[in-house]
This record gives C-alpha cells, structure tokens and sequence, in this order.
C-alpha cells in the first residue's frame, strides 16, 4: 500500500524534524551550562541538517500531518499504557509479563478503593445535580438583563473560573474550620460546586444568548405560563447545553484532587485522593486496574452523552458540542432556524 | 441586584416601591447567604445539605413573586425569566467563594498560634516570612517552570491546531478535535500517574533510547524537574489547542492566499496574517494554561516525587501538615498578587502590540 507507506514516511520524517529540533535545543542549553561534547556536536551537526533539509524535501501540510500523528501519540500513548498495564500479571508496574484479570479482582476487592469510588459518585452525583439547577437558573435569569445588572454578576463567575484552584481550596478550608463544618463528603460537593455552577451557567447562557428569545415570547403571547414556557419551549431547546453542563461538572467533581485534598478531612478518600495516598507507596497495579474501570466508565458515559447531543442536534438543527471552548456555540444559519422552527409546529 | 428593577423594560414601578423591593432582594439574599453558611452549624450531611440547596431555588421564587405582588409592579416581562432565579447562584458565590476569600486575607493579616489558630488583628510579619528567600526561590522556578511549560505547549500545540483547521479532512475535523479531549476527560490523576510507568528506568522506552544511545544508561528523568515539566505540558495541552481551534476557525485563509499570490513569502504571512489574527485565540490559551500551572501542586507531587517543589506544594504543606494557616495565606495572596501582575503585563503588552501593528 503505497499511500499508507507514505503517510509512514511523512510521520518519519516529522520525528527527525522534531528530533532535530530537540538536538538543536539541547546543544543551546548545554552550551549555555557549558557542556559541550563531541556527541553533543554531532547530534547538533544531525539536528541542523534534519531541520533545514526536511521541509524542502516535503510539503508543509504532509509534514504538518505527520507532525498532528506524532502530537496524538502523544497523547495517547500513556493512557494506554495504564490500560495495558492493567491486564500485567507481574508485579512490577512497569514490566510487562503476561496477561492476568488478577489485578481487576484485587481492586474490585479492595474496600478502600470501591468505597473511594462510591463517594466520588456521590459527590459528583450531588454536584453535577446542584450546579447545573443553580447554573441554569442563574444563566435564564441573566441572558436578558440590562448590562449593570449583568456586568458585576459576570465579574463574580469569571473569578470563581480564573482564580487558581489551590487558592480557592485552601480559602474554604479556612471557612469550614471557622464556620463549624465538619470535614467530609458535604464539605467537598459544596467546594465542588462554586466552580461547577460557573460552568453550567457559561455553557447554558452561550447556547440560550444565539436562540433568541422569540419563541419564548410568542409562548407568553399566546397564554402560556412562565413555567410551561419554560417547560415547553426553553428546557427542550437548551437540553443539550444542559447535558453538557451536567456532565462537564460532573467530570470536574469526579476528578477533583486539590479541593477534596484540603476539604476531605480524615477517613474521607474519594478516588483521587486514594490513588494520592496509594502512590505515596509507589505505582501499584491494583491501582492501574482501577484506573482503568473507571476509564471505561467515563468513556461509556462520554460516548452515550455524544449521541444523545449528536440525535438532539441533528432533529433541532442547532449543534452544541462536547469540547467546551470558553466561547458561544455558532449561531445557528437563519435558515436552519426556520426550519427547526417550521418541524415544530 | 434590585428584583423590582429586573424586568427588562418592565412597567416602571414608583420609585419607592422600587426602592422596598430592592431592600427586600437585598434582605431575602443576606437571609440566604446566613442559612447557607450555618449549614456546617446545623450538622448537614451530604444529602440534607443537597436538599437544602435545592428548596432554596423554589423558596427564592416564590420570595421573589411576593415581593414584586407587595411593592406592585405588576407583571413583568413576558419573555423574561425572573432575576429572582439568579439569587440562590449569588447567594451561593457570596457564602462559598467571597466569604471564604474574605477569611483568606483576614487570616494572612492574623497572628498565628499555632495548629490552625490565630489572633485576628493587622500583622504584615507573615508577609515578610513569605518573602524570605527560601520561599522566594521556590516561587522563581515556579515561575520559570510554568513559563517554560507556556513555551513548550505554545510549540507543541500550535502546529497542530493549524494542521486540523487548515489541512485535515473536513469531514474529519470533528473527530480530530475529539480526540485531544478525550485525554482532557480522563481522570487528570490517571494521566499524571501514567508518566511513572512511562519514564520508569524499568520500561521499555528507557531501554529503547539507551540501545539508540540517546541516553548513557537508564533513564532518569523521573523525579526530577523535567518530568514535571513533561507531566505540565501533557496534562494542560488540550486546555490550548481548544481555544486556538476556535480562533484558527474564524480566520479566513483567503487573505493568506492573496498575500502569497502578491509575492510574500508562507512564512511572512504567516507571521504578519496568521499569527496576528489568532492572537487573542493564542492570548486565552496561553493564559488558560499559565494560570493553573502557576498554582500545581498534585503534577510536581506525583512526578516530582517530593524532591521538587513548586510553590504549590509549599503552600499545601503549609496548610495541611503544618497547620500554618495564616503563613499559607500570605503566600498564596503574595502568589496571586504576582500573578495578578504578570497577567496584567502580558494582557497591556500583547493587546499594545496588536494596537501597533493595526491588528
């Protein structure tokens, strides 16, 4: 397969490019720590050669794609180790012996593990529920209020995105001590929530902003109650953006380490914070078991919320997608907002 | 924050029911806000807590229509949501977020006694002890490490972004930009452990690069501070690239184009087309990742193996094993003013260059 062995060739090709970029990198940073050697020179001598010569032999969008292949490996390949890893049989976490389920027994018989998880899930459970209640409310009630109602409300909800986690933790450890909260589960969902909520509201209030409020009026025109409005016309049209909200917090919850590090207290593990303390002893294979059920889990739940919004985008016309970028989802053409107004009625 | 004044363009009320009916708001949010942070007093668990906060949305409701009954200003809005919706979210932020931050400052101004506790009062002695050099130190190879990271991700997701929008099938652009978040849905712990098995001495890539002879022996990069470096820029790429995509999108490479046709060279327009009409896309990411990397703690902990810190890890100590809170708060307010400060710079710098170049 010519095509095949090709593309193989542009990857190759994006290594040493890369490759010789890191040799060249290397030779500066030795240079300026005054370390020079005869392979330091060499490697420079390769690394200059690879860099210039490379891209006249190829075309920038091969090598750009070979480049895109090295960059997913990259990111894949050391989820897939744990994966992999998982199913060892030996001891040692980083040698491979043989296949073996014994570490998924192990783990699912851990009872410090599995009790981690249930409290995860509940926390995450409560928080997802919460944040999106409040972050929905919160995004109906500010869509379309005058901009000095809006300014100081948006000021609040970026801060509680921007300001560093680890700062927002240790202040409500602070709060909690003082204001006579014990430790525990209902003092890490309530941390969770602050930042939840802020997510939930972003998401919803971008996708409600590009719907416009036309509908909502013609609904109260014709007689119908703020809640049926929002029951019949608002809730269906936002559903995927609340979806999304739901399982962006939920995920942020679920995989929390530094709110539910200072906010826990003792005898409180949550999956995190057990994988935490385990890796205090080292790598343990029960642990990459685990992991890896839980990465099951998510993807499950991942792929399932996928074709939920794929289904909901493709009978309402308005795409809302799963990659949150901090920005609006694309106005729908005004064309296909007529028509998924005519399929409704 | 006035419920009365909500409405959009709603039928103006009197001025003085309009002034009861924002005291009312105002009170009804205090009233909140009170409940709220006595949930510790009162004992609640997680699912009475759970319970409460969700009554309260309802309760704010119905608050909120009485009010507007009692002060009399009419029907509002047809197609409004009513602002009384927002409070129990401000409520919330002010007990769990302002609140809490108020303690914080008023804790790095407090005397510490010990195990927690401290004197209220005004004491900047805990601002001088955070600037010790000792902690200066640690906050300089913070700071070197998280630019450094910037850098490295600016590099590494860039060319990428680029590719995808530019380049990759159309029809396959969707699934591509899946990809890089799927490793950002994966538990961030997993994905940061994960780099203890692949940088172990033990592993096959380290016997791989020892018989290409890139390395004279076993690798050992583990537990030092290029791991953690290594563990910033995987860990926070996706947080770029998303962003940069959004901002890649918009461009329209018909410009790009034209100045290639009339002579300029790919990199020349790139760099005075491209380059300038992404920047507020590449503005965000780098700012996206810069900020939490400033405060990591769990990446150089895991990877770091406790042999480097950043000042993530001193502030964590601080605060769960020495119990020195009202130190820990001074330095993470001396932190957060500095990054305050750069923030501001690089916005003032990257926005003046923009301006200069007519962007």
């Amino acid at each position: 397969m010519p095509e095949a062995l090709r593309r193989a060739g542009y990857v190759l090709a994006a290594t040493a490019f890369v490759a010789g970029l890191i040799a060249i990198a290397t030779f500066v940073v030795g240079l300026a720590g005054g370390e020079v050697s005869v392979r330091s020179a060499v490697a420079l001598g390769l690394g200059v050669a690879a860099v210039v010569l490379i891209p006249r032999a190829i075309a920038l969008p091969s090598l750009l794609g070979g480049y895109a292949v090295l960059v997913y490996l990259f990111l894949f390949f050391p989820i897939v180790i744990v994966v992999v890893y998982a199913f060892n049989s030996g001891n040692n976490t980083a040698v491979f012996e043989g296949l073996s389920l014994r570490w998924f027994s192990r783990a699912l018989g851990d009872e410090t593990i599995t009790s981690a998880i249930g409290r995860s899930l509940q926390i995450a459970l409560a928080s997802a529920l919460i944040a999106t209640v409040f972050g929905t409310a919160a995004a109906l009630a500010l869509s379309r209020v005058s901009r000095r109602i809006r300014a100081p409300f948006d000021t609040l909800v970026f801060l509680t995105l921007v300001v560093p986690e680890l700062v927002i933790a240790i202040s409500a450890l602070i709060f909690f001590v003082n204001a006579g909260f014990d430790l525990g589960l209902a003092t890490m969902f309530v941390g969770h929530t602050v930042f939840n909520a802020s997510l939930v509201l972003l998401v919803v209030r971008a996708r409600f902003a590009s719907m416009g409020s036309t509908l909502e009026e013609a609904s109260r025109d014709l007689g119908a109650s703020a809640l049926g409005t929002f029951r019949q016309v608002t809730l269906p049209r936002l559903a995927p953006a609340i979806v999304a909200g739901a399982l962006l917090s939920f995920t942020f919850s679920f995989d929390d380490v530094v709110i539910s590090n200072f906010t826990a207290g003792a005898g409180n593990d949550t999956w995190p914070l057990r994988i935490l303390a385990g890796l205090r002893f080292g790598l343990a294979p029960d642990l990459n078991a685990a992991a890896t059920m839980m990465l099951a889990i998510t993807l499950l739940g991942l792929g399932g919320a996928a074709l939920v919004l794929r289904r909901a985008a493709r009978t309402q016309g308005e795409p809302v997608g799963l990659a949150f970028t901090g920005e609006a989802a694309p106005a729908p053409a005004p064309a296909e907002e007529r028509l998924s107004v005519g399929a409704r009625g | 924050m006035a419920i009365a004044s909500a409405g959009r363009e709603g039928p103006v009320a009197a001025p003085r029911g309009r002034l009861v009916g924002a005291v009312a708001g105002v009170a009804l949010l205090v009233a909140a806000v009170g409940v709220y942070t006595q949930m510790g007093t009162l004992g609640l668990s997680l699912a009475p807590a759970l319970v409460l906060l969700l009554i309260s949305v309802p309760v704010f409701l119905l608050a909120g229509a009485g009010i507007r009954r009692l002060v009399g200003t009419g029907e509002v809005d047809h197609a409004g949501y009513p602002f009384a919706l927002a409070l129990p979210s401000l409520a919330y932020y002010c007990a769990f977020f302002l609140i809490p931050l108020g303690f914080l400052i008023l804790f790095a101004v407090a005397t510490p006694l010990g195990f927690g506790g401290v004197q209220y009062g005004f004491d900047l002695s805990n601002f001088r002890s955070g600037l010790d050099s000792l902690y200066v130190e640690v906050f300089l190879r913070t700071l070197r490490t998280a630019a450094v990271g910037t850098l490295l991700i600016v590099l590494v997701g860039y060319p990428l972004a680029y590719w995808i929008v530019r380049y990759a099938p159309e029809n396959r652009r969707g699934l591509l930009l899946a990809l890089i978040v799927i490793p950002f849905w994966t538990s961030f712990l997993i994905r940061t452990y994960s780099y203890l098995i692949v940088l172990s001495p033990e592993f096959f890539v380290s016997d791989w690069l020892e018989a290409l002879r890139l390395t004279d022996g076993p690798l050992e990069v583990l537990y030092t501070t290029g791991a953690i470096q290594l563990g910033l820029v995987y860990n926070y790429l996706p947080l770029f690239v998303l962003p940069l995509y959004a901002a890649l999108g918009r461009m329209d490479w018909g410009l790009v184009d034209a100045a290639t046709d009339l002579g300029a060279s790919q990199w020349a327009a790139f760099r005075q087309i491209t380059l300038r009409l992404t920047a507020p896309g590449l503005i965000t990411g780098t700012l996206l990742v810069f900020i939490p990397m400033m405060g990591e703690y769990v990446i150089p902990l895991v990877l770091g193996g406790g042999r480097v810190d950043l000042i993530g890890n001193v502030i964590q100590r601080l605060f769960l094993e020495a119990q020195d809170y009202a130190l820990g708060s001074a330095l993470a307010l001396l932190v957060m003013g500095a990054l305050s400060f750069f923030v501001v710079l690089y916005l003032y710098l990257s926005v003046r260059t923009e301006q200069e170049y007519g962007a």
